[in-house]
């Protein structure tokens, strides 16, 4: 019903006629709100919350978006100060959570038990596109990620590892990052 | 804002990776965050990279963190033994980490241990250095039995014009040359001894003549050389005498 319809076509249908619209925008950026949250917010729980509470702050301001930008940097703004506001408030933990082995536990990702077998081929998809990104990726850009990610090396750590300076490890990084996401966007896994 | 490229056109690409891995200063932070909450194109670039790290991170968990060391297991030890030798473990660890008596009388019992291998091994080389020593007096006690063995030789030395010392040198050192893998030096050491004895025994047993009794020969001689055929005191007697 809602497939076809824009960010801003459905932002303008939740406000005027069907506020159930908001739930396909929901659905639509719902994890790429959450990466966002969990890229600022390091925890998976604390990104969680974070992404709750910007959707229910968009779905509280849907008649104050003009439509001068983008739903999804509208979006994006939202979380990223719902993010600071949750970073303010439990500042202490944010900054420990490297240096704490619980906080090291809570930042991994836990899959929740309860998706549905559509969820779980979506996941199932994107895990092998982004397989495949990664494995597209130049030979020093996918070392960096792989050392990053996989080998969980700080950037100083990596620095030294491959006699690089400090700026050109973070810079092939953002560049890997970069790419990656623009490969996963060319082949988008549709959220069922 | 932004191009395509490797570079944030804002100037804050390296910020950005540093923000995400949290590996940024407190300064460096503050001064992001609020670029971000002021800048679309720069929440927009931040928002996609996130994704894409997360993308990563999620496969990495999926596919990867389940991924465990096999538990290696020895074939040939017992289940029981295993537990046992766990139980005995933990009952070490628990007993060394305990404070009090138990770790005083265990650390008594390791110094009394080790007290005792030092022993051992001194006596272990002492010993070794005596056997040596034995086998170096077994050696010495060898020879003289070669010669003893020979009473022939001994019956025909009293009918040798020489002196009966030198004889039994000079016989005792044929008989050791003779023997394949012997020393002369060792023999004629371990000869001089026994010469004296041997001596006595001769000149009882053999029943020479009164003549070959008076020229015996004085002690000294013995010791002196051996192959020492100069005249002497005593033939200058004898040959006075006579």
């Amino acid at each position: 019903m809602y497939i076809d319809l824009t960010d801003e076509q459905l932002v303008e249908q939740a406000v005027t006629v069907d506020p159930d619209a908001f739930g396909e925008i929901v659905r639509r950026w719902e994890r790429k709100i959450f990466a966002l949250c969990f890229g600022m917010l390091g925890r998976e729980d604390d990104a969680r919350d974070a992404a709750q509470e910007a959707f229910i702050a968009a779905y509280r301001n849907l008649k104050n978006f003009r439509g001068e930008a983008k739903v999804s940097s509208w979006l994006h703004r939202i979380a990223v100060n719902q993010c600071l506001t949750t970073k303010r408030r439990s500042k202490s933990r944010a900054e420990d959570f490297l240096n704490d082995d619980d906080g090291a536990e809570d930042r991994a990702f836990v899959a929740s038990p309860l998706l549905s077998p559509a969820k779980t081929t979506e996941k199932a998809e994107r895990m092998i596109l982004v397989r495949q990104a990664v494995g597209a990726l130049p030979t020093d850009l996918r070392q960096v990620i792989v050392m990053k990610e996989f080998e969980e090396m700080t950037f100083q750590e990596i620095s030294e590892t491959l006699k690089l300076p400090l700026s050109t490890v973070k810079s092939r990084l953002y560049t890997a990052l970069k790419q990656l996401k623009m490969r996963l966007e060319r082949t988008p896994v549709e959220v069922v | 804002m932004l191009n395509n490229g490797n570079k944030n056109n804002c100037g804050f690409s390296d910020d950005m990776v540093a923000y995400i891995y949290d590996e940024i200063g407190q300064a460096e932070r503050g001064k992001f965050e609020s670029h971000l909450s002021g800048c679309t194109a720069c929440t927009d670039d931040f928002a996609g990279i996130s994704n894409a790290r997360f993308s990563v991170f999620e496969w990495q968990k999926e596919e990867f963190a389940h991924l465990s060391t096999p538990q290696i297991v020895i074939p040939y030890a017992s289940k029981h033994g295993a537990t046992e030798t766990a139980g005995l473990w933990a009952g070490l660890r628990k007993l060394l980490s305990s404070s009090g008596w138990p770790s005083v009388a265990l650390a008594a019992g390791a110094l009394a241990v080790c007290v005792g291998l030092g022993f051992v091994a001194i006596n272990y080389v002492g010993s070794g250095q005596q056997t040596a020593d034995n086998n170096k007096i077994v050696n010495e006690k060898a020879v003289p039995p070669v010669a003893v063995q020979n009473p022939e030789n001994t019956l025909a030395m009293s009918n040798d014009p020489l002196p009966k010392e030198q004889n039994l040198t000079h016989t005792t050192t044929a008989s050791a040359k003779s023997t394949p893998g012997r020393e002369i030096r060792p023999v004629r050491a371990s000869v001089k001894p026994q010469r004296i004895q041997y001596d006595k025994n001769l000149t009882a047993s053999t029943q020479a003549g009164p003549a070959q009794q008076k020229r015996k020969a004085p002690a000294l001689t013995v010791y002196d050389d051996e192959d020492d055929r100069s005249l002497r005191l005593a033939d200058l007697f004898d040959e006075g005498g006579s």
